[in-house]
């Protein structure tokens, strides 16, 4: 079985800015209304703690997304992963993506389409 | 200081095996940016751009883009793009009657109103009105002051309250450009290049740079320094995305800036905590200086900017003791009647602790070397077509005898009363008006647009250039001229305008422009050929050609030696920083060490400010209209308004034709705390008012906790291309138009400086 790729997100790094659902309308070429990744908000309110703000930015892949297999044949990387400001999308094999973020330990999420 | 390039980097051109060419440029404007030059490849088939995406060779964007550059197709090939030249007769101004025309016709329109005007209204009676930051600044003052032959170029925003009082005090207090943060743009190996020093601390003072990108700065450089350690201290009103990622959050009252800049420089000047050293060898007039600080102490700093005492202390004591921190000021500070003497403040602060110009501190720059209107902050080594203007109307150009520091420094008019002007034809009628990249009566920039647009109706004839037909040009234009975008002409953005070190990009023209579409070179070259030939015809001027100005303009670029085709065919040549230039006499025109001031040093103690009749020390002035300075509004407008934070999805007024960026942010949205907001009855999402002594507008409600009770934060720059155009409707440009409520002429001492971000206010469901 072919093994299983997808993205690793860096939710705490990730500045809402959109480019990933840009990029990625760009890519698939999809009409208004209709995203291959969508960027979902987390927050932001305050904490128990005074002064604390939850607040995170959840990208998230849909049926649309095929990993930019296209793209990827031709030896680069995800439209959504080359653009993104905060460089807080990598693109690699599932197994690879959930050590890294094991290593990071904090506010990451793995996405399969 | 020396330049480097990538050797591995692909080529200019690559033609790909579907003949696909595929072109590498760097963005700048039209449509509306920056300039930070981010790096682009253009897929082009058949001489149709097909894709854009983001160039992995770009040494510090590195294949990243922003939204607007992601959906730049839409503006390249939108329907509404303005594709000739066209003209109105002006009884139907407000009216959908344009006519196109040539562009014979239009020039010679251009020439026979400006000579009727003259000769009717005299000699500087007319006025050229300019936007911010994009490209269009380059060529401004060709048209203003050699092709029009006036001195009455006016950037419209009350009290220029943009970057001009920040460089206003780089310039006067240290003779020197403007600081800002080192991040390492400049170096091969950027944030890990071994001779960079990664901040401890990043001290950011009302900015939010992930959006905005400031004068050619690269606001996601800071998400890279934060990765690898950088600590950032936030100031600003607002509990935005960067300040849940700070170490220190400062979150002032709106507008009492100096307050806690006073409370800072008081802790480490009482606790002494400066840098004795850099203070002795570099500082004049500390003593004074620190006198006046004496009269600011903590406790009052902490009651004035409902920041607390002991959160003031501990930062103070952060900016003291580590090192590196770097600075990095925002449009807050010019945005206040107080401005001059916050940034005063700010610049004392990376004095007092040794931060300027080391790496990974706050680098002080050159003079800016853009062609951006003669003035003080421009070096003059270009071959520029003089300015046929007598001394009669330099020394009438308006406002500057009530603002001397203007003709010093930015050699302009004075937006304020230049409105007032035109109101009153006193001291004498304006009748002829440009209106370059700019949409004046768009809440965007002028305060109390209404008045300008009433004001404007006055005009004679009034021509405009740009890429799409905005409110302004519907209300009040009579020729309006279209533009090429950025992928249609050649250029080259340099960061801080040619201050600072880093990428100088080349803006390459990829395709031929659409329809009959000019650049802003093109229209000055033939214009200043037809209107001033004796000037423009010289062989070696600078308007010879588009390569000629580039040429002679990179030329003054500090330490660069390249010319345009060298700069084109490498797509970025970075230049190196030049650290302690104080101490290796780069900053003074004679060679020697300091810097280029009488004193040699940084004025703390400012003699041009005293020169000019001005404080030569920093004060503190209370929002004029709050709750403390105006008791008797507080009960009637309890609120305290802010404006101008900035969007993802577009450039002040512009971008608001682009379904996908409108499907990102599709209107104006007011930020409102859901304690305030329960207190009125308002739900999120309701259409609210907002409203103040001097006017009042809609927008939706936004509930957030990232607004304190007491205030509210106000979207700027909402018009809505998709509504009827025609007067009184003008796009829906009065609806959401947030700039009625700010007040004009309000300004600072040196007529810098306005009130845009903290107003009185009072708000109530619209269907009340």
């Amino acid at each position: 079985m072919a093994e299983q790729y997808g993205l690793l997100i860096d939710n705490y790094w990730c500045t809402g800015c959109h480019s990933c659902e840009v990029a990625c309308k760009n890519e698939r070429n999809l009409p208004l209304g209709q995203w291959g990744i969508k960027l979902l908000e987390l927050g932001p309110w305050e904490k128990m703690e005074k002064g604390k703000f939850e607040h995170k930015y959840i990208p998230t892949v849909t049926s649309y997304c095929n990993l930019c297999e296209d793209r990827v044949a031709k030896g680069g990387v995800p439209s959504c992963v080359l653009h993104c400001l905060a460089s807080a999308i990598e693109y690699g094999p599932v197994g690879e993506l959930a050590q890294k973020l094991a290593d990071r330990g904090k506010a990451s999420s793995i996405v399969v389409p | 200081m020396s330049t480097f390039y990538s050797e591995s980097a692909a080529p200019q051109k690559q033609v790909l095996e579907d003949g696909t060419e595929v072109y590498r440029t760097c963005a700048w404007s039209p449509p509306g940016c920056h300039g930070v030059g981010c790096g682009l490849r253009a897929f082009v088939k058949d001489g149709t751009i097909v894709k854009i995406e983001g160039d992995p060779d770009h040494p510090i964007t590195k294949g990243r883009l922003c939204v607007r550059c992601l959906s730049l197709l839409e503006v390249q090939y939108h329907p509404d793009r303005l594709l000739y030249p066209m003209k109105r007769d002006p009884k139907d101004r407000g009216k959908d009657k344009w006519e196109r025309i040539t562009w014979d016709e239009a020039y010679d329109l251009i020439e026979s109103e400006t000579g009727k005007c003259k000769e009717k209204w005299g000699a500087n009676s007319l006025t050229y009105l300019s936007g911010t930051g994009r490209e269009g600044g380059r060529y401004m003052r060709a048209i203003s002051s050699r092709i029009l032959a006036t001195s009455n170029e006016c950037y419209t925003q009350s009290g220029f309250s943009c970057m001009a009082p920040r460089d206003t005090v780089c310039s006067c207090i240290a003779g020197a450009g403007y600081i800002e943060y080192d991040y390492a743009n400049g170096l091969p190996g950027t944030y890990d290049d071994p001779e960079y020093e990664l901040p401890k601390y990043l001290l950011m003072w009302g900015r939010d740079p992930l959006r905005s990108n400031p004068d050619g700065t690269w606001g996601h450089s800071i998400i890279e320094m934060m990765k690898r350690g950088t600590k950032l201290i936030n100031v600003d009103p607002r509990m935005n995305w960067l300040s849940t990622r700070s170490e220190y959050v400062m979150q002032l009252r709106p507008g009492t800036d100096n307050a806690l800049a006073f409370g800072l420089l008081w802790v480490i000047i009482h606790e002494d905590l400066y840098d004795h050293d850099f203070v002795d060898k570099w500082v004049y007039g500390f003593d004074e200086f620190k006198e006046r600080v004496d009269e600011y102490p903590l406790d009052w700093a902490a009651e004035v900017s409902g920041v607390p005492a002991e959160l003031i202390r501990t930062v103070a004591h952060c900016l003291a003791k580590e090192k590196p921190v770097g600075l990095y000021m925002g449009l807050a500070t010019d945005q206040n009647p107080n401005g001059v003497s916050i940034v005063h403040n700010l610049y004392a602060l990376a004095a007092l602790t040794g931060n300027l110009d080391i790496p990974g501190g706050t680098n002080v720059g050159y003079t800016i070397t853009l062609d951006f209107g003669q003035s003080k902050f421009c070096s003059q080594a270009d071959k520029l077509p003089p300015a046929p203007l007598t001394q009669e109307q330099r020394e009438s150009t308006i406002g500057i005898k009530k603002y001397p520091i203007y003709p010093l420094l930015v050699n302009k008019a004075v937006p304020d009363e230049l409105l007032n002007t035109l109101e009153t034809d006193e001291p004498y009628p304006i009748r002829f008006c440009w209106v370059g990249h700019t949409n004046p009566i768009a809440p965007t920039n002028s305060a109390q647009p209404n008045r300008w647009h009433k004001a404007l109706k006055k005009m004679d004839f009034t021509v405009a250039a740009d890429i799409f037909m905005n409110p302004t040009h519907m209300a009040l234009v009579d020729l309006l001229l279209p533009l090429t975008t950025f992928l249609e002409h050649d250029g080259y953005t340099v960061p801080l305008m040619g201050e600072h070190p880093g990428p100088v990009a080349a803006m390459i023209k990829v395709i031929e422009p659409l329809g009959e579409c000019k650049s802003e070179f093109q229209i000055a070259h033939e214009l200043g050929l037809r209107m001033q030939p004796e000037y423009f015809a010289a062989p070696g001027n600078k308007y010879e050609s588009s390569e000629e100005y580039l040429n002679q303009d990179l030329s003054k670029v500090v330490g660069f030696d390249h010319t345009w085709q060298e700069l084109k065919e490498k797509v970025v040549i970075t230049r190196r920083p030049d650290y302690k230039k104080y101490e290796r006499g780069l900053l003074r025109p004679d060679g020697e060490p300091g810097f280029n001031t009488t004193t040699g040093k940084i004025e703390l103690y400012c003699l041009t400010f005293a020169a000019i009749g001005g404080d030569p020390l920093p004060v503190y002035e209370e929002p004029r209209f709050s709750a403390y300075a105006k008791p008797e509004w507080a009960e009637e407008y309890p609120l305290i308004l802010t404006t101008g934070a900035r969007d993802w999805a577009s450039f002040h007024s512009e971008h608001r034709q682009v379904a996908t960026l409108r499907e990102i942010k599709n209107g104006p949205l007011v930020e409102i705390n859901p304690k305030t907001a329960e207190k009125y009855g308002i739900r999120h999402g309701d259409m609210v008012v907002l409203e103040n002594p001097w006017g009042a507008c809609q927008m939706q409600a936004k509930l957030t906790p990232i607004v304190t009770e007491d205030v509210i934060s106000a979207d700027h720059g909402w018009w809505f291309p998709e509504e009827d155009g025609e007067e009184p409707n003008l796009f829906g440009v009065w609806k959401a138009n947030i700039n009625l409520l700010v007040p004009h002429n309000e300004i600072g001492p040196f007529g810098f400086g306005a009130l845009y971000k903290s107003l009185p206010c009072k708000i109530y469901r619209a269907d009340n």
